[in-house]
């Protein structure tokens, strides 16, 4: 909304503050000003016209405000904030007794949507002669932002922007009968003033002559019932048109302008006569000839009066302020909300229609606040019990994660929710929640559906980056991913988090000491055990799987031992299908994604300390020839469970496929088996029947073969 | 006989002072101290001697024997030095070169800023509570006095899946889902971080920003409490010169409502691009808790009071590491994230 000060000074005395002055103080008050025009910046500075004290506040409203959506809601406003009173002759120009009308006989109105049209008034001016109007009036509309149209037209805008009741004009020799209807539309066709045809449907409120609609209430006229250069009678319309019906149809229509602005905020009911009766004026007197007819007025809903009960003691506990009684009082006065004191230090305040916003105690204390100032509110702290602050365990462990993965060279990433459905012809989703959750109203197709994985958008991020010259990508995020099992949702969808990761390049730039070396997949296997280990989870397994979008002889299923004993699926970890790398542009690259619910389930923060072994341990180290495709933790968990409690730690220190072994599809794999016993020191011949135990296992389950 | 010792220690030392190896003080210890050596011979033929001689030599012959030992030791000693010194000397490197790669990651801003926040509330005594991302209209809007057709609800332009259920286009949804599950105790001292969504994109808008919103509900929290909250908090975050300024604002689900600047670090208030010479930045929005919205989740508004705020970590993370763009934040270029590597 904007304002001109030289329009504000009809109704408040704005004398001894500069524009900038007065929109330091709106704004300092709750009304933000965003720019400040003066007259010469707006005309030019060799302006002869005559507002050249004039400057122009654009307010920037919040939407409980709309009693500022006007000159003299403004004024009251200013008159507040400055601590001065409203001109009371200007305010006689919207007093209805200040006006002699007769009523209007030729128009009855028959409104079958009393709640949404709770008062209707009508005026009809014959003789009109359509010109157009005094330069001073454009100026002020140019001034607002509101192009000058005609002698009409123009009146009903100036009106408009000074009291913001909507005036609609319509020509009344349009009109085919005398029983104006109030209605609801049944999907009706109207050619709107635009020029446009437009379908509306059963939520759209109608003015209706009886035999077509001549307006969509408060929107738009429909184009016959606009007046022309012809026009002789005009009929102008002063209504009240409920905020929600005018807002869904406005929005449906696309149809917004100042009229709707108003009208969905609600308006004043009690401004409806009066602006009525002052339009009618001003276009009589500003067109020769024309005379007023007749003025009618329909009021479908009493004009509820509210009276709020406020303490000064309530004010000041709820700010932890001292306001005294004078202030208080002071602050009512200029904002011209009567009251009374029915007892001691108790307000019993009137709120007068224009101020929609205020309907309890809370918002009598708001404008006390904003109008005594916030800068004079004291700082205390807050008094009562003291509580620990924390995080929630999901919390303290998704920190732990982010730790771990930084120190082990990752960078966390951060991408959006939002993705193309594309992306998911080719990557893996969770069988169990296979349908995606789409946006109703996406602004583009890119970001239209929830992502159901975190992969899409990880090597995205790492074909960003390879195209910038970064070839060396460690990256992980930490976010949900969104799934439902319904079609249509009618529970909200799940909200899995997860943790993705991508690696790809070299493992460190090219340094004189250490070969730069491919990454892997055990460097992204090795990543994420130490990760495991180090949130206290010690029962994982790693197992081959085929899975969508990853190479098949190198994608990992990982699962979880749950507290009684089940596997459970918490994700994969592989290198990316050929296919999938080249439609990303991506090399060689190794990915990962785990389901958090299960870590954040299993992590044990528990550590119960056991004392430093006394005695020696013994090592021993085993290496067989195996088949090629025999799994390594196979062969671990064979060696486990035959090597008996001795066994301390299992590890593979060689692998070994090439030459002969190779031809044969064999490998030779050598293993370090540490025993230890809690009491004494072993022996050779403790240890001896052990190992031939462990030999004969992977001979018997693997058909291993020792080497010598 | 004397004689004969003098000449020999003397011939001695002068033999181990020339010696230039530990190969040829072992020479010299055989020479003397084997079998057939020197002093041993000496002793062997003690003997010969008359009794009175026989306790006045041996004494010489042991001194002489010490006397050469010590020596030898010493010498010996001396020459291990000079042959580790010089065994050091040819294991110099140059120390300069760079270290072995020892590879480490970088946080990412939002995350950073995030546990920032987290932890300057936590030390205030708040938890931190969160909540589903995809929302019902009714904990994103009803229950914060927005109800539908609420013309404030254009305030924030949101993501719908259906009629009833939305992307969150705050976090105060958490607010509302701790204050049913708290059923109505006190005192209430939560921030809830997360992301949420607005349908918007431009310069200064991500579609997906980053909020933290804060709660506090007890018996008589008063607007003042706000105020005090906020000062400790900025202070905390940007030094402890930083004041604050509470302009009149609205928003829905809190009243007083209240846009909170803080003085620009930037140019100390004298003026800057940053501050739009204003000398004040906007970071935050706040508020005391609207009475329905407590009523509505279970909290009798005439017995309990509260106060609300929301912040932008976008916001915070472009004033604290002077990133430019919003949507910075949501690239992932690895040659800004990296220099998010250390403390």
């Amino acid at each position: 909304m904007k304002v001109s000060t030289t329009w504000l000074s009809e109704y408040i005395d704005l004398r001894g503050y500069t524009g900038e002055e007065l929109a330091e103080q709106l704004t300092a008050h709750g009304i933000e000003v965003d720019s400040v025009l003066s007259a010469a910046e707006l005309y030019g500075q060799e302006s002869s016209l005559q507002e050249t004290e004039d400057n122009i506040l654009d307010l920037d409203l919040t939407p409980n405000r709309s009693d500022c959506l006007s000159i003299i809601g403004t004024a009251y406003e200013m008159g507040a904030v400055l601590g001065r009173y409203m001109d009371s002759n200007s305010l006689n120009r919207y007093n209805v007794s200040s006006y002699n009308y007769s009523p209007l006989n030729l128009f009855s109105v028959n409104n079958e949507a009393e709640q949404d049209c709770k008062c209707y008034a009508l005026a009809l001016i014959e003789n009109v002669q359509i010109g157009p109007s005094p330069l001073w009036i454009q100026q002020r509309l140019s001034a607002l932002g509101v192009a000058p149209v005609n002698n009409v037209v123009d009146y009903a805008n100036y009106i408009m922007l000074e009291c913001g009741q909507p005036i609609n004009i319509y020509d009344a020799d349009q009109f085919s009968g005398a029983q104006i209807q109030i209605r609801f539309a049944d999907e009706e066709n109207i050619m709107t003033a635009d020029g446009l045809e437009r379908t509306v449907d059963s939520t759209a409120l109608l003015i209706s002559d009886g035999r077509k609609p001549a307006s969509i209430a408060g929107i738009s006229n429909a184009a016959d019932y606009e007046i022309s250069p012809g026009t002789h009678r005009i009929l102008i319309e002063s209504a009240h048109f409920s905020g929600s019906v005018t807002r869904k149809t406005s929005r449906k229509l696309g149809l917004r302008n100042e009229k709707t602005v108003r009208f969905e905020k609600e308006i004043n009911l009690e401004m409806i006569l009066p602006a009525l009766l002052r339009v009618s004026e001003l276009i009589v007197a500003a067109s020769p000839g024309a005379k007023l007819s007749g003025v009618s007025h329909w009021q479908y809903a009493p004009i509820e009066h509210k009276t709020i009960k406020v303490s000064q003691e309530k004010i000041n506990r709820y700010l932890g302020t001292e306001i005294s009684g004078e202030q208080i009082e002071a602050i009512l006065e200029y904002l011209h909300f009567p009251f009374e004191i029915p007892e001691n230090s108790v307000y019993l305040i009137s709120v007068p229609k224009r101020r929609g916003d205020i309907t309890q105690e809370v918002d009598i204390i708001e404008e006390i606040a904003r109008l005594y100032g916030y800068e004079h509110i004291p700082v205390s702290l807050v008094q009562g019990v003291t509580t620990p602050g924390r995080l929630t365990n999901e919390q303290r462990i998704r920190r732990s994660i982010r730790h771990i993965l930084i120190q082990s060279g990752f960078n966390e990433t951060i991408t959006y929710s939002l993705t193309h459905p594309k992306h998911f012809n080719m990557i893996p989703v969770n069988p169990l929640y296979p349908q995606a959750v789409f946006l109703n109203n996406p602004m583009t197709e890119d970001r239209s559906m929830l992502r159901m994985s975190l992969l899409p958008h990880l090597l995205e991020t790492a074909s960003f980056n390879l195209k910038y010259g970064t070839e060396n990508i460690a990256i992980f995020e930490i976010g949900n991913i969104y799934c439902s099992n319904e079609p249509v949702l009618t529970q909200l969808p799940q909200e899995f988090p997860c943790l993705g990761m991508l690696l790809t390049g070299k493992r460190t730039h090219p340094h004189w000491n250490c070969p730069a070396q491919p990454v892997s997949y055990y460097d992204i296997k090795g990543t994420v055990e130490k990760m495991l280990n180090y949130l206290g989870i010690e029962s994982y397994s790693f197992e081959g799987a085929q899975i969508q979008g990853l190479h098949p002889g190198r994608t990992a299923s990982i699962y979880l031992k749950d507290n009684d004993g089940n596997p459970i699926y918490v994700g994969y970890a592989a290198q990316l299908h050929p296919d999938v790398q080249k439609q990303y542009d991506l090399k060689e690259t190794f990915v990962l994604e785990l389901s958090l619910k299960p870590i954040y389930r299993l992590t044990d923060f528990g550590i119960s300390a056991q004392s430093a072994p006394k005695y020696p341990s013994v090592q021993r180290d085993i290496a067989v020839v195996v088949h090629a495709h025999v799994y390594a933790a196979a062969m671990i968990a064979g060696i486990k469970s035959s090597a008996g409690e001795w066994l301390e730690d299992v590890s593979i220190f060689d692998v070994y496929s090439s030459g002969s072994l190779a031809q044969t599809g064999q490998k030779s794999i050598a293993f370090s088996l540490v025993f230890r016993h809690p009491d004494r020191t072993l022996t050779d011949d403790d240890i001896y029947p052990v190992y031939e135990r462990v030999v004969n296992t992977l001979k018997e389950q693997f058909a291993a073969e020792l080497r010598q | 006989m004397r004689t004969k010792l003098d000449e020999l220690s003397f011939e001695a030392k002068k033999a181990i002072l020339q010696a230039e190896s530990l190969a040829e003080l072992n020479e010299l210890r055989v020479k003397y101290f084997g079998k057939k050596g020197l002093i041993t011979e000496i002793s062997k033929n003690m003997n010969t001697l008359s009794s009175e001689d026989r306790p006045i030599i041996g004494m010489m012959v042991n001194s002489v024997r010490e006397s050469i030992k010590d020596q030898l030791n010493e010498k010996s000693k001396e020459i291990e030095q000079g042959i580790l010194k010089e065994q050091l000397a040819k294991e110099t490197i140059d120390v300069t070169l760079p270290g072995n790669p020892a590879p480490i990651g970088s946080v990412h801003p939002l995350s950073k800023v995030t546990q920032e926040l987290e932890d300057i509330f936590i030390g205030m005594g708040y938890s931190v509570e969160e909540g589903p991302e995809v929302e019902r209209d009714y904990y994103n809007f009803e229950a914060l006095n927005l109800p539908k057709d609420h013309p404030a609800r254009d305030m924030q332009d949101t993501f719908y899946i259906t009629e009833e259920i939305l992307l969150r286009s705050h976090t105060s949804p958490v607010q509302i889902r701790t204050m049913e599950r708290m059923k109505g105790q006190v005192p209430v001292k939560i921030i809830c971080p997360g992301k949420v969504y607005r349908r918007d994109d431009d310069v200064t808008h991500s579609h997906l920003f980053t909020q933290i919103e804060g709660l506090v509900i007890d018996r008589h929290i008063r607007m003042s409490d706000l105020k005090g909250t906020l000062l400790q908090f900025v202070q905390k975050m940007f030094g402890t010169q930083t004041q604050i300024r509470l302009r009149p604002s609205y928003f829905p689900f809190t009243e007083p409502s209240a846009e909170v600047d803080i003085s620009c670090m930037f140019c100390g208030q004298a003026g800057c691009r940053i501050c739009k010479n204003s000398g004040w930045i906007e970071v935050l929005g706040s508020g005391m808790v609207h009475p329905n919205v407590l009523e509505m989740s279970g909290y009798d508004s005439t017995q309990y009071s509260g106060f609300a705020f929301g912040i932008g970590v976008e916001r915070i993370g472009m004033l604290k590491y002077g990133v430019n763009d919003i949507r910075n934040f949501y690239t992932n270029d690895l040659r800004l994230l990296t220099q998010f590597n250390h403390i």
